[in-house]
């Protein structure tokens, strides 16, 4: 019930603000970030179970008690002929295709039995799943029977940072767009929405619904982008549109065909896990080929980087947070959720793996050195995100425990970080209306405590350590090499090598930045005007602020949560590579 | 028994089983009483107050729809003739037309599409006052061909149903009888559907000819030369693709559709369509189930593939650039039956299903779609895409539905029109496994160029986007009316509600035939 709360409160904001009149625009904002807190407000208790000593009942419990409960609905005979099929299947991961012999087959489709006999399948091969030992508060409803399709969410530490993040990000964004003028009722009701979507993807282990909340992020980005954006907004929205969508119909292709090779056919995302092994090597490869390039355009890894910049540069503040914060990570999170667990064959197989060490090291020391040409601020920060994004390619490819944590925790950094970063940049252009980095210049004199803030989000964005940043890439830098030194992938250490010259090339733009726009004397005499901070964008900038310090400081918060669900894919596929 | 000299005993069955027959057919009767009281009822009315017989027609319509939903109840609760004649229930009247869920389906949305038309029809400003009694005679016997289009099961009443419904609809396209583009397009329309059914009856007087039965369920072409059967088949099927606008007889679509008057182009983009494909379905559902042809299916799957992707791929570059709206929704139609044909392509029950489920969300999207623009295009004497700039802040709930049409055209959940692309583009997966090798590979090669077709289709539905909200020009506004609100409002709620909660729809659909 919890996570359903937490996908369907901000949309049902949305909908009552579409029943307030557009001028009551305060009442729209107050109804908005009611929406938004009540959200987060129920995500730090979906957070505090991974906390808890008594987390509540996993999935693979979900499963088998509910096999049991379907089970005993039936009448006797039923029963009976069920429970001796069921039990003579192998159910234990990996599974075998689940197939019937032709008197299994005709006593079960004498009874009419057919759609239960699909379930309780669906069912124990989910619960033979290893991840599903690390699922919580599952919500199971059937959806589409005919295409056997659940409303089918959990949450897992892979997941519950990046809906904490959506959350927490949500509502500050929305504390932040506090002064949106221009068509309230129509930027926060689809600011809501975007949040619900968000929250969606990261919950729905159905795939058909996890398609459906992927793509329903798409329509209000491109509304934000389009209406509320900078000058070239209409060709930045359109162009974020056709990219993302090139890539998700790739997607669905996948799922489509994922759902017909399967036996039971199931769009269910831990069933499919069970039954992935199962699929031959080719169909793997080219599984994992389109969702690549469906998580890839999303993320973004380098051939398909074009979209982002364009997209931040135009975007209004608010939603670039959004954007940088949670959108790319959707990229990140389907890499770990889809790719590797119902691909495993595929992605162990070495084109893949040099595929993705080196878009990752292209990915960071490209975006960094275009972040180092960049004349515009935003555009400043979208590249180095690109170039952040490198670092959980490479953990992936490198696939050893502390490169796949450092992966998944670079994710969550980036996210505050980059975030911190966007309203560090929003706050400066509302002053100064222009976003040149040449031509500020002392900021730091004149806004003291936004300086200070600004410092924590661009030195966790560098690497310091005692700031988040650093932790994470340590992580994917340790993990690679314990991974690139040892036998078949020796020849990938010049990859890891490349790589580590980003931490030079990113404190290098981080730096001149800082020098550019806050150190020094004040520029332009109108820079003098300028007032330090306001209420609105402390509380929305400092949160995440403090987050980047505290998670530098005692990252182990953060890293228990999602160690045993991202440890639980590298044990499936280290068991499977043997 | 002697031909010659039936005698009144010898008739009296089969008078018996035609009235008999008459009680699953009142949808159809009670159209043509319609038909018959609006021409009486134009006489006497006053020219002027013409307009009012939407009361009638509507009335009619829905009424006949009502019919329909009722013959299914009745059906599916076990009425059933009483015994007799050559043929059995459910075919009626010596097997020209049959009562079966599969006629019912397409004859609730055929029905359902009317409505909307007839609705659009009321609120056209450009329709003059003094001739609507015309109109909607002419309308609804277009109607009346299609009801009898989807449930024939002999291609002579086929054919003849096929007439019935073009003939009207010829003179329905150049209802502006002082508007050049409009006759135009009547000409174009006349001649094409003049040359497609010449062509079709020529296949069909061979088919008769060799095998001397016109019933689609006896037409087996087994024992005939490939070549010979295949041309057959071909020209059977020309007239099938001026209707349903498939490639290679898509030409005629952008100039009549832009010069029809709005509510006649919505009619032929989606009852029309629905009742071509309808028929479509059927006869190749028969071809399959009597393996009538004499080659195996690959290479009919193989030459429907191929239209599929033509024709999806020239209507959606076609309307990249266009600046008329109703000429972009023509060519966006083209490429809407290249992705319905990927569900006819794979000869299989899933295919069926999923283009008949194609076809009711297909009715309410594009219906909503043609509306808008009518309604928009009144509003500002502006076919263009101009006309669109700025309604998102003049009249948001207009917009708001436009977008949700768009989004379903393009295929974006959660809408009908993703579910619908959804499920013929799983069709076309589904059958891979049961098709040779070869055909695979292009199969899979028809599944990205539809996925890719609609990015591209993204591209022009978005500039509707772009006109109704980021373009900051000031719009004139759209006068409120209840019936446009209405049925507006009905048309996105089916956009939207059918693509959250379908399973009914698909269930509906499936095993019909």
């Amino acid at each position: 019930m919890l996570l359903s709360l937490a996908i369907f409160l901000p949309l049902m904001a949305a909908l009552v603000i579409l029943f307030i009149p557009a001028r009551y625009k305060q009442a729209i904002k107050i109804v908005s970030l009611i929406g938004a807190s009540l959200c987060f407000y129920v995500t730090l208790h979906v957070t505090g179970a991974f906390f808890s000593r008594e987390p509540g009942e996993t999935m693979d419990h979900f499963f088998d008690n509910k096999v049991e409960m379907t089970l005993s609905s039936l009448k006797v005979e039923e029963q009976n002929a069920l429970r001796p099929i069921l039990a003579a299947k192998n159910f234990a991961y990996p599974a075998k295709s689940v197939t019937l012999t032709e008197a299994e087959q005709k006593a079960i489709h004498g009874l009419k039995l057919d759609h239960v006999w699909q379930q309780l399948v669906e069912m124990k091969l989910a619960s033979g799943v290893p991840q599903a030992k690390k699922m919580l508060m599952t919500e199971y409803y059937e959806w589409i029977p005919s295409f056997n399709i659940y409303y089918f969410v959990a949450v897992d530490g892979l997941s519950v940072s990046l809906v904490f993040l959506s959350a927490l990000l949500g509502m500050l964004c929305i504390i932040y767009s506090w002064n949106i003028e221009k068509a309230t009722k129509g930027f926060f009701s689809l600011f809501l929405l975007l949040i619900s979507a968000l929250m969606g993807v990261f919950l729905s282990l159905d795939f058909f619904l996890f398609y459906v909340f992927w793509e329903v992020v798409l329509l209000p980005m491109y509304f934000l982008i389009g209406i509320w954006g900078g000058p070239r907004r209409i060709y930045a929205a359109i162009k974020f549109f056709i990219y993302t969508l090139i890539g998700s119909v790739l997607m669905l292709v996948a799922m489509i065909a994922l759902y017909y090779f399967s036996s039971p056919q199931t769009f269910n995302v831990i069933s499919l896990m069970s039954l992935a092994p199962g699929f031959s090597h080719d169909f793997q490869w080219w599984i994992f080929l389109a969702l690549f390039i469906g998580f890839a355009i999303k993320v973004p890894v380098f051939p398909f980087h074009t979209w982002l910049p364009d997209a931040h540069v135009e975007a209004p503040t608010p939603v670039s947070v959004i954007l940088a914060g949670v959108l790319l990570k959707m990229g990140g999170y389907g890499f770990f959720r889809f790719n590797f667990p119902i691909a495993p064959s595929a992605s162990q197989d070495p084109f893949f793996v040099w595929m993705l060490a080196i878009l990752g090291v292209i990915n960071i020391v490209y975006g960094a050195f275009c972040a180092m040409a960049q004349k515009d601020f935003k555009s400043l920060v979208a590249y180095s995100s690109i170039s952040h994004m490198g670092y959980i390619l490479l953990g992936m490819a490198a696939f050893t425990y502390a490169s796949m944590q450092g992966a998944v925790l670079q994710m969550f950094n980036h996210g505050l970080s980059s975030a911190l970063m966007f309203l560090l940049v929003g706050v400066v252009y509302e002053r100064a209306h222009h976003r040149r980095i040449d031509d500020f210049g002392g900021i730091g004199l004149q806004m003291p405590y936004y300086t200070g803030i600004a410092m924590v989000g661009f030195f966790a964005s560098l690497g310091l350590p005692g700031l988040n940043g650093f932790i994470s890439e340590i992580m994917v830098f340790l993990g690679t090499y314990q991974g690139f030194s040892v036998a078949p992938n020796t020849d990938k250490m010049i990859l890891l090598y490349i790589a580590l010259s980003g931490i030079v090339l990113t404190a290098v733009y981080i730096l001149w930045t800082i020098q550019r726009v806050y150190m020094g004397e004040v520029k332009n005499e109108h820079y003098k005007e300028f007032k330090d901070i306001n209420a609105r964008e402390a509380i929305s900038m400092i949160p995440i602020a403090i987050l980047c310090i505290v998670l530098g400081v005692f990252p182990k918060l953060i890293l228990d949560v999602l160690q045993p669900s991202v440890d639980v894919i590298v044990d499936m596929m280290k068991m499977l590579g043997k | 028994m002697d031909k010659t000299t039936l005698t009144f005993e010898q008739f009296q069955p089969l008078i018996a089983r035609f009235l008999a027959d008459c009680q699953w057919f009142w949808p159809e009767l009670l159209l043509i009483v319609v038909i018959a009281l609006l021409l009486l009822s134009d006489l006497f009315l006053p020219r002027s107050k013409s307009r009012n017989l939407f009361f009638l027609a509507m009335l009619g319509t829905v009424a006949a729809l009502l019919l329909v939903a009722w013959d299914l109840f009745r059906q599916t609760h076990g009425a059933v003739l009483p015994k007799g004649g050559e043929y059995p229930f459910p075919y009626l009247f010596q097997g020209m037309v049959i009562a079966d869920k599969f006629a019912y389906f397409c004859k609730i949305v055929v029905l359902a599409g009317t409505i909307g038309v007839i609705a659009m029809s009321y609120k056209e400003k450009r329709f003059n006052d003094y001739t609507m009694g015309e109109y909607y005679t002419l309308l609804l016997s277009s109607v009346l061909g299609m009801l009898l289009m989807v449930s024939a099961t002999d291609m002579l009443m086929f054919y003849l149903a096929m007439e019935l419904t073009s003939i009207p609809s010829y003179l329905l396209v150049g209802y502006h009888r002082d508007d050049p583009k409009g006759l135009e397009a009547s000409l174009k329309y006349i001649i094409y559907g003049a040359v497609a059914s010449g062509i079709m009856i020529y296949g069909l007087s061979w088919i008769y000819g060799v095998t001397g039965s016109l019933k689609i369920s006896q037409i087996s072409l087994g024992h005939f030369d490939k070549l010979f059967s295949g041309l057959v088949l071909l020209m059977v099927f020309a007239g099938i693709a001026y209707k349903i606008s498939t490639v290679p007889m898509q030409f005629w679509v952008p100039d009549v559709y832009e010069g029809a008057p709005t509510p006649v182009t919505a009619f032929l983009a989606v009852t029309s369509k629905a009742a071509g494909f309808a028929f479509l379905l059927r006869l190749v559902h028969a071809l399959r189930v009597s393996e009538a042809l004499p080659a195996s299916l690959p290479p009919y799957i193989f030459a429907f593939a191929v239209i599929a992707a033509l024709t999806m791929t020239i209507g959606n570059f076609m309307a990249l650039n266009q600046k008329n709206v109703k000429r972009l929704l023509a060519f966006s139609a083209i490429a809407h039956a290249g992705y319905l044909m990927m569900g006819v392509c794979v000869f299989s029950d899933q295919g069926q299903t999923a283009t008949l489920f194609y076809l009711a969300g297909y009715m309410l999207m594009n219906l909503g779609a043609f509306y808008i623009a009518m309604i928009v295009a009144n509003a500002t004497d502006d076919d263009n895409l101009t006309g669109f700039n700025g309604l998102g802040t003049s009249a948001p709930f207009f917009a708001g539905s436009m977008s949700i049409m768009l989004f379903s055209l393009i295929g974006i959940p959660p809408t009908v029109g993703f579910v619908g692309k959804f499920q013929l583009i799983a069709s076309v997966l589904s059958s891979l496994q049961t098709v040779p090798g070869w055909l695979r590979l292009s199969l899979i090669l028809l599944v990205l160029i539809a996925v890719l077709n609609t990015v591209v289709s993204l591209y022009y539905y978005a500039r509707i986007l772009k006109a109704m909200y980021f373009e900051e020009s000031k719009h004139p506004g759209i006068a409120p009316s209840a019936l446009n609100t209405v049925t507006v409002f009905v048309l996105a709620a089916g956009t939207l509600g059918l693509g959250i909660f379908f399973n009914w729809l698909i269930e509906g659909a499936k095993g019909t035939l």
